[in-house]
């Protein structure tokens, strides 16, 4: 079953529209300016802290993850981990201007094979921003080696 | 393809509901910036027994399924299978006020892994509600174990 569970990764595309809440209020909004027509969002609750996990299996190897993302002037910072080791280090969404379908990019991320739990975390925030509001849209896992 | 391969240990699988199958009524692909990914798929026909189909492979093991679908006055309930596995049953999509982009989660479902025919079928109705309408936009199967 080991093998079986590590089989050669290839890409994989996750649209964020629903997740297992950890802390806050996490809900769909209908934005038409955004890439799929919507963003998956804390606006409710807007706190530090607050999360939601995604169940992810994928098969080993080494990905480019592209994260497509809003900025606004009321944004807070992104942790993304898999299980408990941290992909993308507090990523700010901040912009003094709504920004849309932003796209991050984090090279060369090793994964193990098998079943992962994949947490999506607002973990601070600029100093220039007035809250911890998050919008999501989707990430992509390209595998590179 | 061989056997072994559509039954090896399953990963996720993300399925926008466009372009099924028609088994019973008439299914409409519409445009509408009101839905998550700018679309859904409603019966015109919204007639008890109305059916759609998907070819979907997915790998053996256990997933948490996540259906976005919308609720109205006019709505039916509706089977989820997986070939003859009935995996979401009579989900009543009726509520006296229209909600869109509205997430079903069934979790813990456990599938041997292969090529199905995913359906989604108009089975009954809330008394309460006029007609058979369904209206859905995404299907997520995430798996868990």
């Amino acid at each position: 079953m080991t093998y079986e569970l590590q089989p050669v990764g290839k890409n994989y595309d996750m649209v964020i529209f629903d997740g297992d809440v950890v802390q806050g209020t996490w809900a769909i909004v209908i934005a038409n300016t955004k890439v799929l027509n919507f963003v998956y969002s804390n606006i409710a609750s807007h706190a530090d802290g607050d999360e939601f996990t995604i169940p992810l299996v994928i098969g080993k190897g080494t990905y480019d993850l592209h994260l497509v993302y809003t900025k606004d002037d009321n944004q807070g910072k992104l942790d993304v981990l898999i299980d408990s080791t941290v992909v993308i280090n507090q990523l700010d969404t901040y912009d003094a201007a709504t920004q849309s379908n932003q796209i991050h990019e984090e090279t060369n991320v090793a994964i193990g094979g098998g079943l992962h739990t994949l947490h999506f975390r607002v973990n601070g925030k600029n100093a220039a921003s007035s809250n911890h509001v998050m919008r999501l849209q989707m990430i992509s896992f390209r595998k590179v080696a | 393809m061989t056997l072994h391969d559509v039954q090896k240990d399953g990963t996720n699988v993300d399925l926008i509901l466009t372009d099924g199958d028609v088994v019973a009524g008439t299914w409409v692909d519409n445009i509408d910036n009101a839905h998550i990914t700018n679309r859904h798929l409603f019966n015109t026909s919204q007639a008890n027994n109305d059916e759609i189909t998907f070819d979907i492979s997915l790998g053996r093991g256990t997933y948490d399924v996540h259906l976005a679908y919308k609720t109205n006055s006019s709505h039916g309930k509706v089977d989820v299978s997986l070939d003859s596995q009935v995996i979401i049953n009579q989900l009543d999509t009726y509520s006296a006020a229209q909600a869109l982009n509205v997430t079903h989660e069934e979790s813990n479902v456990v599938l041997k892994g292969g090529d199905y025919k995913l359906s989604l079928k108009l089975n009954g109705k809330n008394a309460a509600s006029s007609s058979y309408f369904l209206s859905v936009n995404y299907i997520s199967f995430r798996r868990v174990a």
